[in-house]
């Protein structure tokens, strides 16, 4: 049972240690921290399962904690050199121990404060946009208000652990319903759902682009649906889930739309990912195995496909200016010609992110699709109509970018440094090899899936 | 004969395999660093290439001397979950081993013609890299077992497609018909999708063994009525997007700013027939369904007279080509709804050859039709004057104007699907900005505006 605890202390001791030194040795100890949480995760994941008390560890949680410290540290590797500052460590390693902590939590007491501890870099006045920090904390705020309304109703049942995110609740009392109410509400804020779908965009446009990537790809929400959400609801407000579920699929054609006419790179990324994460949404919440098992799978899909997306993107703008390429209404940049791999690999991680067979994304989707349609045909339909938009705009994107006439721009700046090569190769041969050898992948969400769906559908 | 069996199903997964691992592995050498020269890649493709047409014909060899119909092999699930299992399995009858041999036969053509052909382009690379996954796509296309695994293949076909239209990527235009051949595919591709779905809901399996019974073309399905129509429906979309049929033909001309080399195999030969095989295997379902039966032979004609009149307007050779190749396969669809495979498929094999051997002699064609000219005295004989001596005048004229606007098929997507989309999104842009920040800014878009000379590469 260290492993959590280890998988949480590194990054946070590490946070102390990375403040008070320089940039180069920040990175390498910022790396080894990450390092420990991933290999902590593995550990965790030959241990007993123990699904009770503040610290939880099953199928669910490993693997998403070792993802999430595998594209931590992808991050802490590729971004740019000018990037690498010690305030910039220190909000990726906090980033990192709040998600695991969030994670790893089989509380509510302990899930909440990760959250807000996940909110701490991103209270900088300076960096990121008021609406975002204001939907940040909203979403906080409605996660308090969700706990303490079940604590008390749980509390009143006389539960020995009023603030377990395990067990069906007893009742659908008001507290209840308002108590789920505002735990769906904080998910769905933190996802991005609409009406809310706009702050990623917000943030990775106008805020700092890799910490807001991680924040993004945390999905908190989604987690906080597939470990609470669904074990806790009583049967009398499972409709809850069906309404969450259309809310993912709607969201996920609404923000592929947007992205239809969108010209700034970061806002289109942005709009990309809480598409994508939309559709994974839907998918944890559809009840049915196939589509919470596409879902799961879509996590690793997401999470390493818009951090390759997001590395490559960082790293242009590091060679080529930030402003360069912030408006692409007609323009081709033509970077393709100088920055070659760069190219390949933000080509195969957006086809990935949109389902290119031979990739991990193809297996996902064909989950998905399955569990949306087999939920409501005509609502499913969103699904494959939304992936397809969004392949339409990854396509658009990668042609602006890395096609055309290519100027001067990037002139004698070097193609992917070894560092950047070396992190974007595994996470395209990741995407790959799961998309060749799919059902190991599938095989260890499945576990997780099973108990998500035997919990929707027992009751 | 068990271990001859065993022998030819190890053919068959070699002709299915080899251009995509030969893809893989020379894809991740680049990603690390090594960068093969021109002749290594052309030498490596032919052998590719020349591994999968041997393995094709001593698979061909045994089918017709053992008087076999069948040769498949499973490698059980891809995935599964719950219920849900994705089945692994290849498979060659008379309708997908005539489609494998010409399509790593005249892959092998091109190969060979594009390395002179673009011996010093700068895309060099890349175009042999896509043959090679192009090649892998269509094969699997053709021995899927499945529907499901059908798709990796048919997506794959598209994706290449794409990438090489916007091959001369130094201009704008490829680039963007590139987008926009793309959008098409993927509309389209939403009909295979959930016509898969559908197919898949209806019999619990996608596999054609599953689906289908008996050997083509005499095969039977359990399908009927209301689903057989709504599946057959979809699954004509999806062909219709692919074989450029229309309303969806827009896509065909515009793929012509890709080489040569790439449009005889992909819009000559192969990849337009990708439909038009999708219809011929899933004929059972068509045959189930008299009304989705009818709309494929009336898209196949309208189609076919629409390539036919436009084709006749075109002012440049390779778009010809795409509007002639247009009205075959508007014909092959009007054979495949009248119930006559045998023939749509002799069709497609014809058709193929001839038009990817028109294709690859375009770029030759109007000079040597030039020295004609010149050697003749200038007094070369007008030919194509069929339709001219039958129809009316008038009608003449408003055929005339109705073919060089491409039967306004291009205006009537944009007006009426594209125009609407960027609209919504326009608007739904604003109301998000609005609904997030309370304000509409000037510009759409944030912009960290934060000049980094280029000069200062520490800072990569």
């Amino acid at each position: 049972m260290f492993s959590l605890p280890l998988a949480i202390l590194a990054p946070l001791i590490a946070v102390f240690v990375v403040r008070k030194i320089t940039s180069d040795a920040g990175r390498k100890i910022a790396a080894i921290a990450a390092t420990l949480t991933l290999l902590s995760a593995f550990w965790a994941n030959w241990q007993v399962r123990v699904a009770s008390g503040w610290l939880v560890v099953d199928s669910l949680n490993t693997v998403t904690i070792a993802l999430f410290a595998a594209i931590t540290l992808s991050t802490i590797i590729f971004a740019p050199r000018r990037d690498c500052t010690s305030q910039f460590l220190s909000n990726t390693l906090l980033t990192l121990a709040a998600t695991t902590m969030a994670y790893a939590s089989g509380n509510l007491i302990l899930f909440t404060i990760a959250w807000a501890l996940g909110l701490l870099p991103f209270v900088s006045k300076e960096t990121v946009p008021k609406a975002v920090r204001a939907i940040l904390f909203i979403s906080l705020a409605a996660l308090i208000a969700g706990a303490v309304l079940l604590g008390i109703e749980r509390s009143n049942a006389q539960s020995p652990d009023p603030f377990s995110m395990f067990g069906a609740h007893p009742s659908s009392s008001m507290y209840a319903m308002w108590g789920f109410g505002f735990l769906g509400f904080a998910a769905v804020l933190r996802t991005g759902l609409f009406p809310f779908h706009s702050w990623p965009a917000l943030l990775l446009g106008q805020g700092p682009l890799l910490g807001g990537g991680l924040l993004v790809n945390a999905q908190l929400g989604a987690f906080l649906i597939a470990r609470a959400m669904v074990s806790m609801l009583p049967d009398a407000e499972r409709e809850l889930l069906v309404i969450l579920s259309n809310l993912g699929l709607f969201t996920s054609v609404y923000t592929a739309i947007l992205g239809v006419v969108e010209r700034n790179p970061r806002r289109l990324l942005a709009l990309l990912t809480v598409s994508q994460s939309a559709i994974l949404f839907a998918g944890i919440t559809s009840a049915s195995v196939e589509g919470i098992a596409g879902g799961l799978v879509h996590w690793f899909v997401i999470a390493v496909s818009t951090t390759g997306l997001i590395g490559v993107y960082r790293g242009l703008e590091a060679r080529i200016g930030e402003d360069a390429g912030a408006d692409l209404s007609g323009r081709f940049l033509g970077l393709a010609t100088q920055f070659p791999r760069l190219a390949v690999f933000f080509a195969g991680s957006s086809l990935a992110l949109v389902g290119l067979p031979g990739t991990l994304g193809f297996c996902s989707e064909d989950l998905l699709l399955h569990g949306s349609l087999q939920a409501d045909p005509l609502i499913g339909i969103a699904m494959p109509l939304a992936t397809a938009l969004n392949a339409v705009q990854v396509l658009r994107l990668f042609s602006h970018l890395f096609l055309g006439t290519r100027g001067t721009l990037g002139e004698g700046v070097p193609d992917a440094l070894p560092r950047e090569r070396w992190v974007l190769s595994a996470c395209l041969l990741f995407l790959v090899w799961g998309g060749l050898a799919p059902s190991a992948l599938v095989r260890l969400q499945t576990p997780a899936a099973e108990a998500i769906a035997g919990t929707a559908q027992h009751r | 004969m068990i271990e001859l069996y065993g022998a030819m199903q190890m053919c068959l997964v070699a002709t299915s395999c080899i251009p995509g691992a030969m893809f893989l592995t020379l894809g991740l050498g680049w990603l690390l660093g090594w960068s093969p020269r021109e002749r290594t890649m052309a030498a490596l493709t032919n052998a590719t290439l020349v591994t999968s047409i041997v393995a094709t014909l001593i698979l061909m060899w045994w089918m017709v001397s053992s008087g076999s119909n069948v040769v498949s092999i499973a490698f059980g699930n891809w995935f599964s979950v719950g219920n849900y299992h994705f089945p692994l399995a290849f498979f060659v009858d008379w309708l997908s081993l005539p489609m494998v041999t010409l399509t790593v036969l005249l892959s092998g053509l091109v190969s060979a013609f594009s390395k002179r052909y673009l011996h010093r382009e700068r895309g060099f690379l890349r175009f042999f890299f896509l043959l090679q996954l192009f090649t892998f796509g269509a094969v699997l296309v053709f021995t899927s077992g499945s529907f499901d695994l059908l798709i990796a293949g048919w997506e794959l076909v598209g994706i290449t497609s794409v990438l090489l239209i916007s091959f001369f990527q130094e201009r704008a235009e490829p680039v963007r018909n590139a987008i926009r051949v793309f959008a098409t595919y993927r509309g389209c591709d939403l009909g295979l999708l959930v016509g898969v779905f559908v197919l898949y809901h209806h019999s619990g399996a996608a596999t054609f063994d599953r689906l289908f019974l008996g050997t083509w073309p005499n095969q039977t399905t359990t399908l009927a009525g209301a689903t057989a129509t709504t599946a057959a429906l979809l699954l004509l979309l999806a062909s219709m997007g692919k074989s450029a049929q229309a309303p969806f033909s827009g896509w065909l001309p515009r793929a012509m700013e890709g080489p040569t080399p790439s449009s005889a195999i992909f819009y000559g030969a192969i990849s337009v027939h990708v439909g038009a095989y999708l219809l011929l295997r899933a004929s059972p379902v068509l045959v189930a369904s008299p009304l989705a039966s009818a709309a494929v032979v009336i898209i196949g004609a309208w189609s076919a007279l629409h390539g036919t009149f436009v084709g006749r307007v075109c002012p440049d050779a390779k778009t010809a080509l795409a509007y002639a190749a247009m009205a075959q396969l508007g014909l092959i669809f009007v054979e495949i709804g009248l119930g006559f495979p045998r023939l749509a498929l002799a069709h497609i094999i014809g058709h193929s050859l001839v038009r990817m051997l028109q294709f690859l002699r375009a770029p030759s064609m109007l000079h040597e039709y030039h020295g004609m000219h010149a050697a003749s005295g200038g007094h070369l004989g007008r030919t194509g004057l069929h339709y001219e001596a039958i129809i009316p005048a008038a009608l003449r004229s408003w055929l005339y104007r109705l073919a060089l606007d491409r039967g306004y098929h291009d205006t009537a997507i944009d007006r009426y699907v594209i125009d609407p989309l960027s609209g919504l999104a326009r608007i739904l842009g604003v109301l998000s900005l609005r609904s997030t920040t309370g304000t509409t800014p000037s510009r759409p878009t944030c912009i960290p505006v934060t000049p980094l000379h280029i000069e200062r590469r520490a800072d990569v």
